[in-house]
């Protein structure tokens, strides 16, 4: 045989055996194969399957005889004319079957040789053998009558019983959690590799719902773990040790008493189901009262300076320890509050004595909401401060009433506490005449003040000035009065009070007498400010206008008075019988006295001279002195009560003798 | 089979597939195991001989719940028939001077109870087809009683790799005097008995044996 013949034969053979040929083929060279052959369906051949794996389930206490595998076919489907055949032998003897072998009973600690073999028309094909013990396909029910048991006076323990239920020996795997929770705890697996039944759960929440589940696997680690069993449940027992959190201390400042209200924990984190409380109350070192509550909230009304609480609480296994709480009233020592930065600072001190010296875990500060009625509060560890309040958000509206020439009043209502944002320590009050800011006081929350412009420095002026020269009525405060023989009407004798911030007490006697204008009706220390003062810069005029109202005057001596023109005649009129009395205007221009009362104006001068000084010396010598006196035009607009305008006499109304001073 | 008693009431009511295609697998186990084709697939004498211990433990365990099993099934007086001895069927002990000799023994006594077990299952099918449980348990011993005669000779061969395995008797219940009912509840009881007391006595001659493989696989 040549080479190429065998090489024919080889070829053939191979052609055969892998290539499809019409029947009856008759093959007499290698040139007939290549041209009478069939393209062979390659792609069709089948697939060696891969990664073949095999699992036998428990079956009561057995093993299934019923060996299932499964592997990896290939690439592309297998066409309807492959074939899967399943081989296991645990001896030589093939049994075949389909995907799942049955194998009678299963060779429990015989090897165990499993293969597929795939075929089809075109071939076949066999996977990898699996070889292995029969045990190592084994894969166990979970782990029977799993029960979850707790015990009495162990809150923090439960024991796991379970059945075994498999001629195997097996290991165990348990794992637990909260009930709700998704996170489990396992056991260690070393803890339960011995052929057990049971199992201590340890350092467990008392008073809780667990939940436990298990699972298991031959002894030797070989084989498949079982599914988890079903969840089994139980709640741990209450303890004794119970935890009381929450206390709320409510100080109800329109009572200006004490409310302490508190609420429990949820029963969960008390350990136990919270049968009551008890609570002993101490005043001021005594022990005042006790109480037993069985609700969730209780409130208490307490009077004392300083309080000592104490509760328990107990349930079923016992009492839990004392809780307590140190109250001591609020005093201005105690706790202080600023303002700063527009914000309010709450300090506080710690309480203070030796009954008082415990260890104090945190503050509770607690503020209102007035309008609003709500509670709140923040705690605070260790700080002592709390800044809890910002700027008002708006001033109040301003309105002027009672308005007279250089006197008017501003009533205004306090903003609303939504706005006050805090506690309102002051008012300010801006005023100017024109452009320029003349003046500002500071109030303490009045709703309305009297607005005299500095009183107090007017009369240092008023002094000075009456002193040194005597005082021109503005003829701007004249009004046209009745001027007919008719009218026998007498001035009467006026004299203005001088109004302001002092009542002339602060003065001598001396210095009284001087005073031309004296006015005690407006005089009223209720609209003194208590803090701040007056930073009036200028001096305020006298007002003469208040006799209307019929205060009379004191006419005395140290009073200017007013001068009444004797009655004459008139032409053109008949006289009365009586001397008619001519009035001139109203006006505070004051007559000379050496013109019609020269006992006044003689007495006019010895108060002057009492009083002093060069300007007296003038008036005595005569009217000249007052006739180079100059007066100050006094603005004859009419005066409107605002803020921003200067009120009349405001600004000096005399000037300076150029001469004699 | 021969000589033994049947329940005739049960006979016509016969429908006991599962017992059927067991004791089928069963002979059929038998005949290949009697053809001399079985062939220990692990080569490694210290791995059989450790499967061989597990086995024999396992086959005890399982014996001594069938007896509990079967007892249930007689009825009236079980745990007498169990205390009743037989002198029809070989007996539990072993012989030999050396570790090797002793096991080889304990696979004749093997090979021989277990068609004993066959003939249990056989006769107690036809006392009561719908036992159910206990036909299968019977079924399975013979199975696990195979596999452990297997093991046996796979651990002789590399113990004694030219010393030929005894042939097992052909047919040894073929000389069973007939029983009736009673007899025949006590002969089984008394081939498991026996069974179990081979299967303890199999897996301490493997025990000691465990130093005698030298291979380290």
């Amino acid at each position: 045989m040549t080479i190429p013949d065998l090489l024919y034969r080889v070829m053939l053979t191979i052609y055969r055996n892998y290539w499809k040929f019409p029947k009856h083929t008759q093959l007499n060279s290698v040139n007939d194969a290549c041209n009478k052959v069939i393209k062979p369906d390659l792609l069709n051949l089948p697939i060696k399957p891969e990664n073949l794996q095999c699992i036998a389930l428990q079956k009561g206490k057995r093993v299934s005889p019923n060996l299932t595998c499964h592997w990896d076919p290939g690439e592309h489907a297998p066409d309807s004319n492959t074939s899967y055949i399943l081989y296991a032998q645990y001896s030589y003897k093939k049994l075949a079957n389909n995907l799942t072998v049955d194998l009678g009973s299963f060779p429990i600690y015989m090897e165990t040789k499993v293969w597929v073999e795939v075929k089809n028309e075109l071939g076949s094909v066999n996977s990898t053998e699996l070889l292995a013990h029969a045990e190592c396909f084994v894969k166990p029910n979970p782990p029977s009558n799993v029960m979850l048991i707790p015990e009495a006076n162990f809150s923090m323990s439960l024991i796991v019983n379970w059945t075994h239920s498999f001629y195997l020996k097996l290991k165990y795997n348990i794992r637990y959690c909260q009930a709700g929770s998704s996170v489990w705890n396992e056991v260690p697996q070393s803890a339960t590799e011995s052929y057990i039944e049971s199992f201590r759960l340890q350092f467990l929440q008392p008073y809780t719902d667990y939940v436990v589940q298990m699972r298991c696997i031959n002894q030797k680690g070989i084989g498949y773990w079982s599914d988890w069993s079903p969840n089994a449940t139980a709640r741990t027992p209450e303890a004794s040790e119970m935890f009381i959190n929450v206390l709320y201390v409510l100080y109800d400042m329109r009572a200006n008493d004490l409310c302490f209200y508190f609420m429990s924990q949820d029963p969960v984190k008390s350990n136990g189901k919270i049968l009551g409380y008890n609570i002993t109350v101490e005043e001021n070192g005594v022990s005042a009262e006790r109480h037993v509550v069985h609700s969730k909230e209780h409130q208490l009304h307490i009077k004392g300076e300083k309080m000592f609480i104490r509760m328990t609480a107990h349930n079923s296994a016992g009492v839990s320890p004392v809780a307590s709480l140190v109250v001591p009233r609020s005093s201005q020592e105690q706790v202080r509050w600023s303002v700063r930065d527009g914000q309010l600072w709450v300090d506080w001190l710690p309480p203070s004595g030796s009954k008082w010296l415990l260890r104090v875990f945190e503050y509770v500060l607690e503020w209102v909401s007035v309008p609003e009625g709500k509670r709140d509060c923040r705690k605070s560890w260790p700080k002592k401060k709390c800044q809890l309040i910002q700027s008002p958000l708006r001033g109040p509206s301003v309105e002027a009433t009672e308005t007279q020439k250089t006197v008017f009043h501003l009533k205004w209502e306090e903003i609303p506490v939504t706005s006050q944002r805090g506690f309102l320590t002051n008012y300010t009050i801006f005023y100017k005449t024109g452009d320029n800011e003349q003046c500002k006081r500071n109030w303490l929350s009045p709703t309305k003040c009297y607005f005299t412009a500095c009183a107090y420095t007017y009369l240092i002026k008023t002094m000075i000035k009456n002193h040194f020269w005597p005082h021109i009525p503005n003829p701007s405060h004249s009004t046209i009065a009745n001027w007919s023989p008719d009218c026998p009407t007498r001035l009467p004798d006026l004299s203005i009070m001088e109004v302001g911030m002092f009542d002339g007490k602060s003065l001598c006697e001396e210095d009284k007498t001087v005073l031309p204008l004296k006015k005690d009706k407006y005089f009223s220390e209720e609209h003194s400010s208590g803090i701040g003062g007056s930073s009036c810069m200028s001096s305020p005029r006298q007002s003469v206008s208040d006799n209307d109202e019929g205060d009379s005057c004191q006419t005395t001596a140290s009073t200017m008075q007013y001068s009444s023109v004797v009655a004459s005649g008139y032409k053109g009129q008949t006289p009365s019988l009586q001397a008619p009395v001519f009035a001139r205007s109203e006006s505070t221009q004051p007559l000379l006295e050496s013109e019609e009362h020269p006992e006044h104006l003689l007495e006019g001068s010895r108060h002057w001279t009492s009083g002093q000084g060069i300007e007296q010396q003038q008036m005595q010598e005569g009217k000249s002195s007052y006739n180079s006196l100059n007066f100050c035009p006094v603005a004859k607009k009419k005066y409107t009560p605002t803020l921003t305008e200067d009120p009349p006499g405001l600004t000096p109304c005399y000037m300076p003798q150029q001469s004699g001073h | 089979m021969n000589g033994h008693a049947r329940n005739m009431l049960w006979q016509a009511h016969r429908t006991q597939p599962t017992a059927m295609v067991l004791l089928t697998l069963i002979l059929l186990a038998m005949n290949e195991f009697g053809n001399g084709t079985a062939q220990c697939i692990e080569k490694s004498c210290s791995k059989n001989l450790h499967k061989g211990i597990k086995l024999s433990k396992f086959v005890k365990r399982a014996t001594a719940e069938l007896i509990k099993t079967y007892q249930a099934a007689q009825g009236n007086f079980a745990e007498q028939f169990c205390t009743m001895s037989m002198d029809s069927m070989p007996s539990s002990t072993l012989w030999g001077s050396s570790p090797a000799e002793r096991l080889q023994s304990a696979y004749i006594r093997l090979t021989e109870l277990l068609p004993h077990v066959t003939m249990v299952l056989q006769q107690q099918s036809d006392l009561n087809p719908y036992l159910g449980s206990l036909l299968s348990d019977l079924a399975r011993l013979v199975i696990h009683g195979r596999h452990l005669a297997l093991r046996l000779s796979c651990i002789l061969q590399k113990l004694q790799p030219n010393v030929a395995l005894p042939e097992p008797a052909v047919g040894p219940t073929a000389l069973l005097p007939p029983q009736n009912i009673f007899q025949q509840k006590v002969y089984g009881c008394a081939v498991l008995t026996r069974v179990q007391k081979l299967t303890l006595l199999t897996a301490r001659e493997l025990k000691s044996l465990r130093g005698q493989c030298t291979d380290k696989t």
